[in-house]
């Protein structure tokens, strides 16, 4: 039976998409990516995949996704691994400036 | 105490011997950063709600700054619109050390959503290339000409401001 996590994921102060749902849990099957979830969080905010992810591939600078309270840039961008009951805040880059 | 200037984007709580007595806030055990260590080890915790809000927190949280368990915080006085964002930021200092001990007293005043972000973190996006930097040349519409300016004094200034990293970090201007 494949193992099953639960994550919550936080958009907090965004104006950069239109936001449709700003709190979710999402329970995944196996051991999710960062990048599994921003595609799980696209699929019920349409634009958040493009906000969030520049050209290359990496973390947009103009969002800054947290972790437990921190980067996600250094735990390895989309490629961090999550661990169950993992919450991920999705915060505008500018705010704190 | 709370600074509040209306003539400043932000409020600021700090502890009073820092408005009065010269005390500086920026420092581990009591012992002043130096800039290296500033740029190592000084952060924020971000927390967003709507001005109203935050005031009331910052009422709460002012003993907590008076008593130095938190050493500073700054917010938003009204939305920056033109940073895209939706509410209002407080930002509450502090040197890693101090970060679970400071969370711990968010906690107890309501805080719920984690998220912290390195001083160096604010400082490089306010860099040449920066999103910061280059959000605020947008917003005003500079000449690719005056944009450069911009963009040099924005780099002399960093250089100026930390180019001696053993130097006692002294602060930025808000």
């Amino acid at each position: 039976m494949p193992m099953q996590l639960t994550v919550t994921v936080n958009l907090l102060g965004m104006r950069l998409f239109q936001v449709r749902r700003d709190a979710m849990e999402l329970t995944i099957d196996g051991q999710p990516t960062l990048a599994q979830v921003i595609d799980l969080v696209d699929d019920q905010n349409p634009g958040f995949r493009q906000a969030v992810l520049d050209q290359a591939g990496g973390l947009s600078k103009q969002i800054a996704v947290l972790i437990n309270g921190d980067n996600a840039q250094f735990r390895g961008g989309p490629n961090a691994s999550l661990a169950d009951n993992d919450v991920i805040n999705v915060i505008p880059a500018l705010a704190g400036g | 105490m709370i600074v509040d200037r209306p003539s400043s984007h932000f409020v600021f709580v700090v502890p009073e011997d820092h408005v009065y007595r010269r005390y500086n806030y920026i420092n581990h055990d009591g012992k002043p950063l130096t800039n290296k260590e500033y740029l190592e080890s000084w952060g924020k915790w971000l927390v967003f709600d709507t001005a109203k809000e935050l005031a009331d927190l910052a009422r709460l949280l002012d003993p907590f700054v008076e008593a130095r368990d938190v050493p500073a915080i700054k917010y938003d006085r009204q939305k920056i619109e033109e940073f895209g964002l939706d509410r209002c930021v407080m930002c509450i200092y502090c040197h890693i050390a101090r970060r679970d001990a400071v969370w711990d007293i968010l906690v107890s005043v309501g805080v719920q959503q984690k998220a912290w972000a390195f001083e160096r973190e604010t400082l490089e996006r306010w860099q040449p290339g920066g999103a910061n930097l280059e959000r605020w040349i947008e917003g005003r519409k500079l000449s690719p000409q005056q944009a450069d300016v911009v963009r040099r004094q924005a780099e002399a200034q960093f250089k100026h401001l930390f180019g001696n990293e053993d130097a006692i970090f002294t602060g930025i201007e808000q």
